[in-house]
């Protein structure tokens, strides 16, 4: 309880088709970590096809809140949208490092490198 | 959940009273405060509380004492014990007498409002976590197969290990609750009928944390909907079976685990797993 931090999410557009969404707190199990993928999907839906993921708020994250990146990812994937992790702290890196998923998702150091990757 | 969340606050220090003023300054809650044990007693004779937050050193009635007696007379009344010297005893008895969450001094104010907007939504702690035995090396309890306890036990827990620097303390407490997590979740079925059984044992080259789930156990060759199973080059090989099952995304608790701990070992059956961290000793 003792460092219970909820998720927070919210999002930005930057451009007509690209919006980043920013989330802070503990990313785990629970309904509260299914706002990620309810908020892509709802994004998708208005042709944001380009999401940016602010990661540097994220204190904590379990099984349950990689899985919902993943969701997120094919989601984006089926409509040939692209996926961009900014910011990871150290902690979540290796999280995703450790879980193969660094060979899959797109990260960058910043969300303005993010924006304006390829 | 009541629109208004009462809470009273005990502690002889007043620093203390105004610090927990700033932090919870909300339309939701209102509170009292009170500077010793036994007033604040009295007071809780004669009129409920959403939430007790109780220092534990204080004079005359300590807040551990104070834990007890509010049992006592409100069972399912929510304490949250916080303290500026804590100790695995100050631990064993928190738990034993049922405390809903620990908070160790110093702490920042967004801690604490985070604490307590948990606490004042949690149920009341009433015997999800027994004590079987403890000495401080080691620790036995009971848990219902709730998926909220591995949460309220582990801010508890990690009072144990405060040796360990502070990245490693939150990886052990992350592989912890994985594994716990999985056997709740899979062992016991999240029937709060069913308990799970952990120790916690400390050695002088390491700590220890067993856990013992009520199910059938499993098999590492028959687990293609978790992330261990998968090829090197197809990570999320495994979800596109969770889906298929219907179940939650995820499926990288023993993945995540086996980098985060030092060793791993399961039974023969898989319904028992060690989680080792070697340790320097003294």
């Amino acid at each position: 309880m003792v460092g219970f931090t909820p998720m927070e999410i919210s999002h930005t557009e930057i451009a007509p088709d690209t919006v980043v969404i920013s989330i802070s707190g503990k990313v785990m199990m629970g309904p509260q970590s299914e706002e990620i993928t309810n908020l892509v999907g709802s994004l998708l839906h208005q042709a944001k096809r380009n999401i940016v993921f602010d990661l540097s708020g994220i204190t904590n994250i379990d099984s349950t809140g990689i899985g919902r990146f993943i969701s997120s990812y094919n989601q984006i994937a089926a409509v040939s949208g692209q996926m961009r992790m900014a910011a990871a702290p150290t902690f979540l890196a290796r999280a995703f490092h450790v879980c193969r998923l660094d060979t899959i998702f797109r990260f960058y150091p910043s969300v303005e490198e993010a924006c304006q990757g390829r | 959940m009541p629109d208004v969340s009462r809470i009273l606050i005990v502690d002889d220090d007043p620093d203390i009273h105004r610090l927990l003023a700033a932090a919870l300054q909300n339309e939701s809650y209102v509170i009292e405060d009170r500077y010793d044990g036994i007033e604040a007693l009295a007071l809780l004779q004669n009129q409920p509380f959403d939430l007790v937050i109780t220092d534990v050193r204080m004079p005359g009635m300590d807040g551990l004492e104070l834990l007890r007696r509010i049992h006592e007379v409100r069972p399912a009344a929510k304490v949250l014990v916080m303290t500026a010297e804590s100790t695995p005893a100050t631990v064993i008895r928190s738990l034993r007498d049922q405390a809903l969450g620990y908070l160790s001094k110093p702490f920042s104010l967004d801690a604490v409002a985070q604490a307590v907007a948990c606490a004042v939504t949690a149920p009341p702690a009433q015997g999800d976590i027994e004590v079987l035995s403890a000495i401080p090396q080691w620790i036995a309890l009971r848990l219902r197969c709730k998926l909220d306890v591995p949460d309220r036990l582990i801010p508890f827990l990690r009072e144990l290990v405060t040796e360990l620097p502070a990245q490693e303390r939150e990886d052990v407490g992350a592989a912890f609750r994985e594994l716990l997590m999985n056997a709740i979740e899979h062992g016991g079925g999240s029937d709060p009928d069913k308990t799970v059984r952990v120790d916690y044992i400390r050695t002088a080259r390491a700590m220890v944390y067993k856990i013992l789930d009520p199910g059938l156990g499993f098999s590492f060759d028959d687990l293609p909907h978790a992330a261990i199973s998968n090829q090197p080059d197809a990570p999320c090989q495994h979800f596109e079976i969770r889906n298929k099952l219907g179940m939650r995304p995820g499926g990288f608790g023993i993945l995540l685990t086996r980098s985060l701990a030092d060793e791993l070992i399961y039974n023969e059956k898989g319904n028992e797993v060690l989680l080792i961290k070697h340790v320097k000793p003294a």
